[in-house]
C-alpha cells in the first residue's frame, strides 16, 4: 500500500547538472557508491525494481483522506473492514500511509472469532535532485479467539533507506539504496487449564553446557523477536542502442533476531503454576540475496528476444507459534527465462517461450517440509490472422516438474497440451468456428503406486447465424474424451475413459426493442466404461436434454420484467454387457425431471438504488427403483441495491437480501428445509 | 498465397505427427487390479457428498474424490488459519493442488473417517436450480504413521464447511467453491490438515 504509485521511469540525463551535485552525494553515501565501484550507469527508459521513484515529486498532488468500511454477513460470519489512505507530495516531500483492519466475528459464537490489520506509512525526503531520504514504518496485528485459546501477534517495522541515483549519459544510470530496519515480533498466548502444549526445553548450566531437558506445558507464552536489519540494494541500466537494453538488479541484507520467551505452564503430574525464560541469542544466519537481470534485443520484422535470469538464497528465522520454538528457514532460487518471437509474414506471429527453475527450500526443525522443484517449459506458438474475418492458432506446451528431496511426493510430472483454433467469416450472417485440444499429464513418483496418466482431447465446431438484426441463432457440436489411468495394480480396476457427446445451440430474438427471448439447448450424453473387464457392471450412461428460456421486458424507465424456464431431463443407468450379451445394453436405473420457473421485478424507484422481488417455483420429480419422489420448492428472495452518494462526499454501496424458501409437505412428516436468511455487504467510501 | 498454403499443409503434418506419434498416449496399467471403489455419477448433490466422504483419504478412491471436483474448484481457507499460515501456502488452491495434496495424504495415512454431522445452516438455492450453497459441521479423523506424519499429534480436525455445488452443463454436479472455517472448538480445522501435506506444488 504505501508503494502505491510508485512504478515510474528511470532518471532523464542530466550533464553538468547531475557531476555538480554529485560530489555531496557521492559523501553521504560513501559506503554505496564503495560498494557499486562498477561502471556507474543508468538508463533513461527502463523498469525501476528498487527505490523510490523520481517521479514522486515530479508533481505537487494530494491525495484525499479516503475512509472505506464494509460489512459483510453470511450464514456464519460477520467481516467488518475498514480502510483508511492518505498521502500528500510536494517537490521534495512525498508523504504516504495507509492502515486497514478486518475483523470476522462467530455468528452466535459471542466473544469468538479473528482479526488481522496493518497500518503503515512512507515519508521521502529528497535532499538534492538525485538523493532521497526515506523513512518507512509499518505496524501488523493479528488477533484471534476460541474457547480453548487467546493470541495477538505485533510486528513492528521501522525503516530509515538513503538512495542515491546517477545518469552520466542517456545510456547509462545506477542507482544504489542503503537501509537499516529495525524489527520487532510480539506474540501472546494464552490457553486455558488442561490445554497446555507440550515443550521440552534444554537446560544448561553456568557455562551454556546442556545438562538435562525440562518437559513444560505450556499455557501462556509470550514472546519477543527483534533485531536490526540492514540492506543494500543497486540497479543498473544499460541501454547502447536502441535495439538493446540490459537491467540489473542485485538486493541484500542482514539481521540477526534474538528471541525471548516467557513460558508459564505446569510440568508434567504438578498442579503448581511456573514461569520459564526461553532465550535464543542472534546468532542464526538471516540474510537475504537476490540478483536479476534481463536483456532484450529488439530486431527488424518484429523480431523480440529477451532473456531473464534470477538468483536469489535467503534464511529466515522465525518463531514458530505452534512448536513454541525458533525455526529457521532457507531457499536459494535460480531461474531463467526466454522469449522469442517474429513476424515471417504479414498476419502470422511465431513465438518461442522457454523456462529453468530450481527452487529448494528446507527447514531447521519442520524437515519434512523440505522441497527441491526443477522445471523446465517450453511453449510454441502460431497464430495467423490473414484479416478480419479469418483467424487460425496453434500451440504446443511442455511442462517438466520434478520434486525430490521431499519427505514424499518425489517425481515428475509431466504435461503436453496441443491446441489449434480456427474461425472464419463465410459471409455477413454466416460464421464458422472450431477448436481442438489434446493434453497429457503423466505424473511419475518415485513412489510408483502413486502414478498416474490423465489424457485429455477435445473437438468442438460450430458456428453462428446472424438472420436478421433481432434474431441470431448459435450451434455447436463437441465431443470430448478423458481417460485417467492409475498405473499401479492396486487403483487401476477404478481406470475409466469418459466420452461427452453434446450439441448445445441457442436462439436470441428481440421481439420488441423492449422486449426479447434468449433460449438455449442442450443435448449431452456421457459414457464412463472402465478399463478392465471386472469393473463392466459399473459402467454407466447418462443423458440430459435442458431447454432454459429467458424473456425479459424493460416495462418502464425504472421497472424490468424477467421471467425464466428452465426444463431439464436426464436419465442415467448402467451401460455394460453381461456374459451373455456381445453388445452393452442400456438399462435406465432413474429418471429425472426437474422445471423451474421464476419472475424477478427490479425497480429503481431513484438514482442508484434498485429494489428486487424474485419468486421462483421449482419442480422436481424423479423416477428410480426406489419408486417415485415429487418435490416442489418456492422461493422468494427480496434484496435492495444501493449505490449512491449520501452525506455530501461519502458513497454508499451495498446489498441487503433476504432469502426464504420451504419444501412443500406432501406428507406431514416431510421436512420443510425451510430458508430464512438475511445476506448483507455494505460499502462506505469517503473523502475528507 | 503459396506461403499461406505451405504454411497450412505444415500445420496439419504437424497436427498429424503430435497426435500420431504417441505423444499424447497414456502408459499402460501394471497388471492385477484391486477390488476397486464405487464411485456414483454426481447426478445430484447428495452423490458428490456421498463420493467425498466415502473417497477422500483414501487411497483407491483418490480419483473418484477428484472427479467430484469442478475444473474451477477454489478451496478457501480459514481466516485465522490463513494469518496464522502466513506467505502464499494457501494461494492458487485450485482442482489440480487438491488432488495432488488429498492424494499425498490418503498415500500417508493409514486410518481415515470423515463425517458432515450436522448442516448448521438451511441451503441456499439459486433460484435456477443450479446452484446450491450447503453449510456442513464436519469432523475428520486422520492417523499417521509416525516416521512420515505431517499432522501429529493432531488426529482429529474439526470446523465448518461452506461448499458450493454447481450443475455443470452436462447436468453434472461438482464442487467449485470450499470455505472453510473454524467452528469454535479450537481442534485444527480441515484447511490446516490440507495445508501440511501441500509440499513443493
Amino acid at each position: 500500500m504505501v508503494a502505491a504509485g510508485r512504478q515510474g521511469r528511470g532518471v532523464r540525463g542530466r550533464g553538468s547538472d547531475v557531476r555538480g551535485r554529485l560530489t555531496a552525494g557521492l559523501a553521504a553515501l560513501g559506503i554505496v557508491c564503495g560498494a557499486l565501484a562498477a561502471p556507474s550507469a543508468r538508463a533513461q527508459t527502463t523498469e525501476q525494481t528498487i527505490g523510490a521513484s523520481d517521479t514522486l515529486f515530479t508533481t505537487s498532488t494530494r491525495i484525499p483522506l479516503n475512509y472505506i468500511t464494509s460489512y459483510d454477513r453470511d450464514v456464519s460470519t460477520g467481516t467488518w473492514t475498514q480502510s483508511l489512505t492518505y498521502g500528500v507530495f510536494r517537490p521534495r516531500v512525498a508523504l504516504n500511509t495507509s492502515g486497514s483492519y478486518s475483523t470476522v466475528d462467530q455468528i452466535g459464537r459471542p466473544g469468538q472469532g479473528a482479526g488481522a490489520g496493518t497500518f503503515a506509512g512512507q515519508l521521502d525526503f529528497r535532499a538534492t535532485k538525485n538523493w532521497i531520504v526515506s523513512a518507512t514504518g509499518q505496524f501488523n496485528k493479528a488477533s484471534s479467539r476460541d474457547i480453548t485459546s487467546e493470541s495477538i501477534q505485533r510486528q513492528n517495522r521501522l525503516k530509515v533507506s538513503t538512495q542515491y541515483s546517477l545518469a552520466p549519459s542517456k545510456a547509462f544510470g545506477v542507482r544504489a539504496v542503503l537501509s537499516s530496519e529495525l524489527q520487532q515480533d510480539h506474540s501472546i498466548a494464552l490457553r486455558p487449564q488442561g490445554q497446555g502444549i507440550a515443550r521440552v526445553l534444554v537446560l544448561k548450566n553456568a557455562f551454556g553446557d546442556s545438562v538435562g531437558v525440562d518437559s513444560f506445558y505450556v499455557q501462556r507464552d509470550s514472546t519477543l523477536t527483534s533485531g536490526r536489519q540492514d540492506g543494500l540494494s543497486g540497479q543498473v541500466d544499460w541501454k547502447p542502442k536502441s535495439w538493446f537494453s540490459m537491467v540489473t538488479t542485485a538486493q541484500g541484507n542482514r539481521v540477526r533476531p534474538t528471541t525471548t520467551s516467557h513460558l508459564g505452564g505446569y510440568e508434567k503430574g504438578s498442579t503448581l503454576f511456573e514461569q520459564r525464560l526461553d532465550k535464543t541469542p542472534g546468532t542464526a544466519p538471516n540474510d537475504n540475496y537476490q540478483y536479476q537481470t534481463k536483456m532484450t534485443y529488439t530486431g527488424p520484422r518484429g523480431l523480440l528476444t529477451s532473456l531473464s535470469l534470477k538468483r536469489s538464497r535467503s534464511d529466515q528465522a522465525y518463531y514458530d507459534r505452534t512448536a513454541l520454538r525458533q525455526e529457521l528457514y532457507s531457499s536459494d532460487q535460480r531461474a531463467a527465462a526466454m522469449h522469442l518471437e517474429q513476424s515471417p509474414i504479414r498476419g502470422l506471429t511465431a513465438s518461442l517461450d522457454g523456462g529453468l527453475s530450481r527452487f529448494f527450500g528446507q527447514y531447521l526443525f519442520r524437515n519434512n517440509r523440505n522441497s527441491l522443484l526443477s522445471s523446465k517449459t517450453g511453449k510454441a506458438s502460431l497464430l495467423f490472422n490473414p484479416s478480419a474475418a479469418s483467424r487460425a492458432g496453434l500451440e504446443f506446451d511442455v511442462d517438466y516438474h520434478r520434486n525430490s528431496r521431499q519427505q514424499n511426493g518425489n517425481g515428475t510430472n509431466v504435461t503436453r497440451f496441443l491446441q489449434a483454433t480456427g474461425a472464419h467469416r463465410v459471409s455477413r450472417r454466416l460464421s464458422l468456428d472450431g477448436v481442438a485440444t489434446a493434453s497429457l499429464t503423466s505424473f511419475q513418483y518415485v513412489d510408483s503406486a502413486l502414478d498416474q496418466d490423465n489424457a485429455r482431447a477435445y473437438v468442438n465446431v460450430g458456428g453462428g447465424y446472424q438472420v436478421s438484426d433481432r434474431c441470431s441463432t448459435l450451434v455447436h457440436f463437441s465431443v470430448s474424451r478423458g481417460h485417467s489411468v492409475a498405473i499401479d495394480a492396486t487403483r487401476s480396476s477404478g481406470n475409466n475413459i469418459q466420452t461427452t457427446y453434446q450439441m448445445d445451440s441457442a436462439l436470441r430474438l428481440g421481439v420488441t426493442p423492449r422486449l426479447s427471448i434468449n433460449q438455449v439447448y442442450l443435448l449431452n450424453a456421457l459414457y464412463q466404461i472402465y478399463d478392465v473387464p471386472s469393473a463392466e457392471s459399473k459402467s454407466v450412461l447418462s443423458r440430459i436434454r435442458r431447454i432454459d428460456t429467458y424473456m425479459s421486458d424493460s416495462l418502464f424507465r425504472f421497472a424490468t420484467l424477467q421471467l425464466i424456464h428452465s426444463f431439464l431431463y436426464r436419465d442415467s443407468g448402467s451401460f455394460s454387457r453381461s456374459d451373455s450379451e456381445t453388445v452393452r445394453v442400456y438399462r435406465i436405473a432413474s429418471e429425472t425431471y426437474a422445471q423451474t420457473v421464476s419472475a424477478s421485478v427490479n425497480f429503481k424507484p431513484s438514482t442508484g438504488i434498485l429494489l428486487s422481488v424474485t419468486q421462483s417455483l421449482s419442480n422436481t420429480r424423479i423416477n428410480s427403483s426406489g419408486g417415485t419422489t415429487i418435490n416442489n420448492r418456492w422461493n422468494l428472495a427480496l434484496g435492495a441495491t444501493v449505490n449512491r452518494p449520501i452525506l455530501g462526499g461519502a458513497t454508499l454501496n451495498g446489498t441487503v437480501q433476504h432469502i426464504g424458501a420451504y419444501d412443500e409437505k406432501r406428507l406431514p412428516t416431510d421436512p420443510m428445509n425451510e430458508q430464512d436468511d438475511w445476506i448483507a455487504g455494505v460499502t462506505l467510501v469517503k473523502d475528507f | 498465397m503459396g506461403e499461406k498454403r505451405a504454411l497450412g499443409t505444415l500445420v496439419v503434418l504437424l497436427l498429424a505427427l503430435a497426435a500420431g506419434c504417441g505423444l499424447f498416449k497414456p502408459r499402460d496399467p501394471r497388471p492385477g487390479g484391486g477390488p476397486g471403489v464405487h464411485c456414483a455419477t454426481p447426478n445430484s448433490p447428495d452423490s458428490v457428498v456421498a463420493n467425498v466422504l466415502d473417497h477422500y483419504a483414501e487411497f483407491a478412491g483418490v480419483s473418484c474424490y477428484a472427479d467430484q471436483l469442478d475444473t474451477a474448484f477454489v478451496f478457501r481457507p480459514d481466516f485465522t488459519d490463513s494469518v496464522e499460515a502466513g506467505g502464499t501456502i494457501f494461494a492458487d488452491w485450485t482442482k489440480s493442488v487438491e488432488t495432488t495434496d488429498a492424494n499425498l495424504l490418503a498415500r500417508n495415512v493409514t486410518f481415515h473417517a470423515v463425517s458432515f454431522d450436522t448442516e448448521y445452516a438451511a441451503r441456499v438455492i439459486s433460484a435456477d436450480s443450479r446452484t446450491q450453497i450447503r453449510f456442513y459441521a464436519y469432523r475428520l479423523t486422520i492417523h499417521e504413521p509416525a516416521a512420515t506424519a505431517k499432522a501429529a499429534p493432531d488426529t482429529l480436525f474439526r470446523g465448518l464447511a461452506d461448499i458450493t455445488f454447481f450443475m455443470g452443463g452436462n447436468a453434472q454436479w461438482h464442487i467449485t467453491n470450499w470455505v472453510d472455517k473454524r467452528d469454535g472448538s479450537g481442534a485444527r480445522t480441515w484447511g490446516y490438515l490440507r495445508r501440511v501435506y501441500r509440499v513443493g506444488f
